[in-house]
C-alpha cells in the first residue's frame, strides 16, 4: 500500500486538458494590453501584445496580437469567465488557438513565478512543463 | 489497486472544462464546517449586486436539442437552487422574465440566458469584420469561446464599487448536448432521453459565476464551483453549503451587499 501511495505522489498530475489539447503553446511575456468597446458598443475587446520568448507546439510569430472578449474601459470592466486574465508585463505560458484576420484567442494562460508554473495545484519547472506539452 | 487509480486520473483529464483559466484575482473564507467559497475579486472589491432582485430572460429560440420547452423549466429551477440557498437569510430573489427575441450579449441590464446551437468558426467567412470586433457571437448567433467550454458568464461591473451591473449566459449547444432528464446516463450516442450534458447543473453553477463566486480548487469535491464538469451527470444540480454560506455572507437580509472584509 505504501509503494502504491509514493507511486501515486510521484506521478504528476496529467496536463490540463486546455493545454494538452492546444493548437499552439508558447512561453511569452505579456506586452500592452489595449480595450476597447466594440463598433456595435455591446462589450469590450481587447487587444493584447505578445512577445513570444519560444514556441512550445506550433508555429508562433515573434510578436502576435491576442483578442480577448473583455477588459476595463473607464470605470466599465467587463469580464467573460473563459478569459483568462492576462496582465501586463507577466511571464505566461500560453495555450492559443489561431483566428482569422492574423490574431490569436488564449484558451488558457499560466503564470510563470521564479522559473515555475503552477498546474492542476502543483508547482513545475518551466523546462517540465514543456517537455510534458511537447511530448 | 493501481489500475483503479490510473482510470480515476484519466477520467479527470478526459473530462471537459466549464471554464478554464483563470479569473481576476479571488478571495476565499471558510464557512464554519463547511469548504471555503472563492469570491471573484477585482482590486480592493468584491463583484456583487447592489440590489436583490435579479430578472432573467430565455432568449426566445430556447434550446432546439431540448424537447418542447423543457429548457425554461431546468434554467428555472437552476435559479431555483440559488433562491433556496438564500431563503432565511438573505432577501436575494429570482425571477423569470418574458422571454426576449434576438437577445444578444450586452450591457444593457437585461440577464439573457443563450443557447449557441453552431460554432462561429463553422458559419462565419474568414473576412467578416465581425472576428476583429469578438462580436461574431451575437451577430450570427454562434459559439465563439473555447470549443471545449460547456458555457461562459460575461459579467459587467464598476471597477470603482466592484457593483455588477449585468451578467448574461451563453451555452454552448454546438459542441455539448444539453438535456434535463434525470437519468440514465448517456453512451455514446446523446439523445434528448438521456443524461449527457445537464442543463440543470450547467447553469447552477453559471449562476454562482453571476453572483459573484469563481471557480474553487479543481480537488474540492462535489462543489457548485467546481471547474469540472463530468458528462452524465446530475450530481451538480445543487448549491453546495460552502456556496449557500457566500449567498447569505455577500446578501445579507435587509442589509446593503458586502463588499471584501
Amino acid at each position: 500500500m505504501l509503494c502504491v501511495l509514493m507511486f501515486l505522489l510521484a506521478v504528476p498530475a496529467p496536463l490540463e486538458p486546455t493545454l494538452r489539447d492546444a493548437e499552439l503553446v508558447v512561453d511569452a511575456e505579456i506586452i500592452s494590453i489595449n480595450p476597447r468597446w466594440a463598433r456595435d458598443g455591446r462589450h469590450i475587446v481587447s487587444e493584447v501584445e505578445v512577445e513570444v520568448r519560444s514556441s512550445w507546439r506550433g508555429a508562433a510569430p515573434q510578436r502576435l496580437t491576442v483578442l480577448q472578449r473583455g477588459g476595463r474601459v473607464g470605470d466599465v470592466e467587463q469580464r467573460v469567465s473563459d478569459e483568462p486574465l492576462l496582465v501586463v508585463r507577466a511571464h505566461v505560458v500560453l495555450a492559443l488557438e489561431r483566428c482569422p484576420g492574423e490574431r490569436f484567442r488564449a484558451r488558457g494562460a499560466w503564470r510563470v513565478v521564479d522559473g515555475e508554473v503552477e498546474l492542476a495545484a502543483q508547482r513545475r519547472t518551466l523546462a517540465a512543463v514543456r517537455l510534458e506539452v511537447q511530448r | 489497486m493501481r489500475r483503479a487509480w490510473v482510470l480515476v486520473l484519466l477520467a479527470c483529464a478526459c473530462s471537459p472544462t466549464i471554464q478554464v483559466g483563470q479569473q481576476l484575482t479571488s478571495t476565499s473564507r471558510a464557512c464554519g464546517d463547511a469548504q471555503a467559497y472563492v469570491r471573484t475579486q477585482f482590486e480592493a472589491h468584491c463583484l456583487r449586486w447592489a440590489g436583490r432582485e435579479l430578472t432573467w430572460h430565455l432568449d426566445a429560440a430556447g434550446a432546439a436539442q431540448v424537447p418542447g420547452n423543457a429548457e425554461v423549466d431546468a434554467v428555472a429551477r437552476a435559479f431555483g437552487h440559488w433562491a433556496a440557498a438564500a431563503q432565511g437569510c438573505s432577501d436575494f430573489r429570482f425571477t423569470a422574465g418574458a422571454p426576449l427575441v434576438d437577445a444578444v450579449v450586452e450591457n444593457d441590464g437585461a440577464t439573457v440566458v443563450l443557447f449557441r446551437e453552431t460554432e462561429c468558426r463553422s458559419v462565419v467567412p474568414a473576412s467578416d469584420p465581425c472576428w476583429l470586433d469578438l462580436s461574431c457571437g451575437d451577430q450570427h448567433r454562434c459559439w465563439d469561446h473555447a470549443t471545449s467550454t460547456v458555457a461562459v458568464t460575461t459579467n459587467t461591473f464598476s471597477t470603482t464599487t466592484g457593483l455588477l451591473v449585468d451578467a448574461d449566459f451563453e451555452l454552448n449547444a454546438a459542441r455539448f448536448f444539453f438535456t434535463v432528464v434525470d437519468e440514465p446516463k448517456c453512451g455514446d450516442a446523446p439523445s434528448a432521453n438521456c443524461v449527457s450534458t445537464d442543463l440543470e447543473s450547467a447553469m447552477t453553477h453559471e449562476i454562482g459565476h453571476a453572483l459573484g463566486l469563481s471557480h474553487v480548487p479543481n480537488e474540492t469535491p462535489f462543489s457548485t464551483l467546481t471547474p469540472i464538469s463530468e458528462p452524465g451527470s446530475t450530481l451538480l444540480r445543487f448549491v453546495d453549503a460552502s456556496s449557500a454560506c457566500f449567498v447569505c455572507d455577500a446578501y445579507p437580509s435587509g442589509l446593503p451587499s458586502v463588499d471584501c472584509e
